[in-house]
């Protein structure tokens, strides 16, 4: 990144190519749109770019990306709730409407000995982290997929330790209920 | 560190979660201080409901396992490189654009100012000279109206005095010591 800073731009590509997984995997999990993670991707690239200059070697690059990630994130998701008019969740008087996990655990529960095929399991778990909130499912992919300590997590949420511990452990409380059926 | 920039909901984050299925979760992530893990590790072989849960804890974290991780597409950097090129020139000539402005802006005021300066200089200049005139004219006028108090008598007799046609009278006058009527009449 220093060598970004300084102007070069062969550095600036085998950045790219070195977070454009981690980066498109954080934001899937996040918004569950394959071309809408890409544009958040590109466009958390694009802030790096523009404030390379200030960038301060403080922290480790992946913290102060990721912290650009999630402030792009969470812009992405005021700005998509305020445009909003209908909202979403289960329509009035739509009582066909269940939540796919559900589904799955009724379908389960008439067939005991039915084992739920690996396609199954993942909706039933992208489901289940679909319903943390946004904070709670911010810290959990921090933690899980880019294997971040608390104080990293924090560092990037904006959050003290005790409060990282405290969101997780919610979080984990959520994921634990709404799967321990699957197990 | 991380506390000099919490977000406002941190507080109410904190104050929420069981303390015990706190320590039990920051146990599993490996993030309690070794005393308090040596703690947690005693507990568990003791509590057989704590040992349940935190197996439980840790079989629905290993199902987040089976979630996709997708990969950027094959395009992603060439597109990402290509935008950020696009915004570099871009910006480069917002730049390039922004210094032409500021010439342009600032342009007109040196001028402005360089003929404030042309015009202080040029009434400086007719100030001090007409101040210097003055001053001349009023020293001349000064030694002319002194002139003329020193000859006021003259002046005063020349009605009498032109009558006297030439030095030598005054001479002759003078010589006889006998004062003449109009040297009576001046006196």
């Amino acid at each position: 990144m220093l060598k970004v800073s300084a102007g070069d731009s062969v550095a600036f590509e085998q950045l790219v190519m070195r977070y454009q997984d981690r980066l498109v995997g954080f934001f899937f999990h996040l918004v569950q749109d394959r071309s809408a993670c890409e544009d958040l991707a590109q466009e958390t690239f694009l802030r790096v770019y523009k404030s390379r200059e200030r960038y301060e070697p403080t922290a480790r690059f992946s913290t102060w990306l990721f912290r650009i990630a999630h402030n792009l994130a969470s812009n992405q998701k005021r700005g998509a709730s305020r445009r909003r008019e209908i909202p979403l969740g289960s329509p009035a008087g739509d009582d066909d409407f269940r939540p796919q996990h559900q589904f799955l655990a009724d379908k389960s529960a008439l067939m005991p000995t039915r084992q739920l095929d690996s396609r199954e399991i993942r909706d039933v778990v992208r489901n289940a982290v679909e319903e943390l909130t946004e904070g709670q499912r911010t810290a959990v992919i921090l933690h899980k997929f880019e294997e971040m300590s608390y104080e990293e997590i924090g560092e990037i949420m904006g959050l003290g330790i005790v409060a990282v511990k405290s969101l997780l452990s919610r979080a984990r409380g959520k994921l634990k209920e709404s799967l321990e059926k699957f197990l | 560190m991380a506390d000099q920039h919490k977000n406002p909901e941190a507080n109410e984050i904190e104050g929420t979660a069981d303390p015990q299925t706190t320590e039990l979760i920051a146990y599993l992530d490996g993030e309690l201080p070794e005393q308090d893990a040596e703690r947690v590790e005693q507990l568990l072989l003791t509590n057989s409901l704590l040992r349940r849960n935190a197996e439980s804890f840790d079989r629905t974290w290993q199902l987040l396992n089976s979630l996709e991780e997708p990969r950027a597409s094959g395009q992603f950097t060439q597109k990402t490189l290509a935008s950020i090129s696009a915004v570099a020139a871009e910006s480069d000539a917002d730049r390039a654009r922004d210094q032409r402005w500021s010439v342009k802006r600032h342009l007109p005021w040196s001028l402005i100012a360089r003929g404030l300066i042309w015009c202080l200089a040029g009434f400086f200049a007719c100030a001090t000279g007409l101040l210097l005139s003055r001053m001349a004219r009023s020293e001349r006028t000064a030694l002319t109206d002194a002139q003329i108090l020193k000859d006021l008598d003259l002046y005063l007799q020349y009605p009498k005095l032109w009558r006297i046609p030439d030095v030598e009278f005054l001479k002759e006058v003078s010589d006889n010591a006998k004062p003449s009527p109009v040297a009576q009449e001046t006196r």
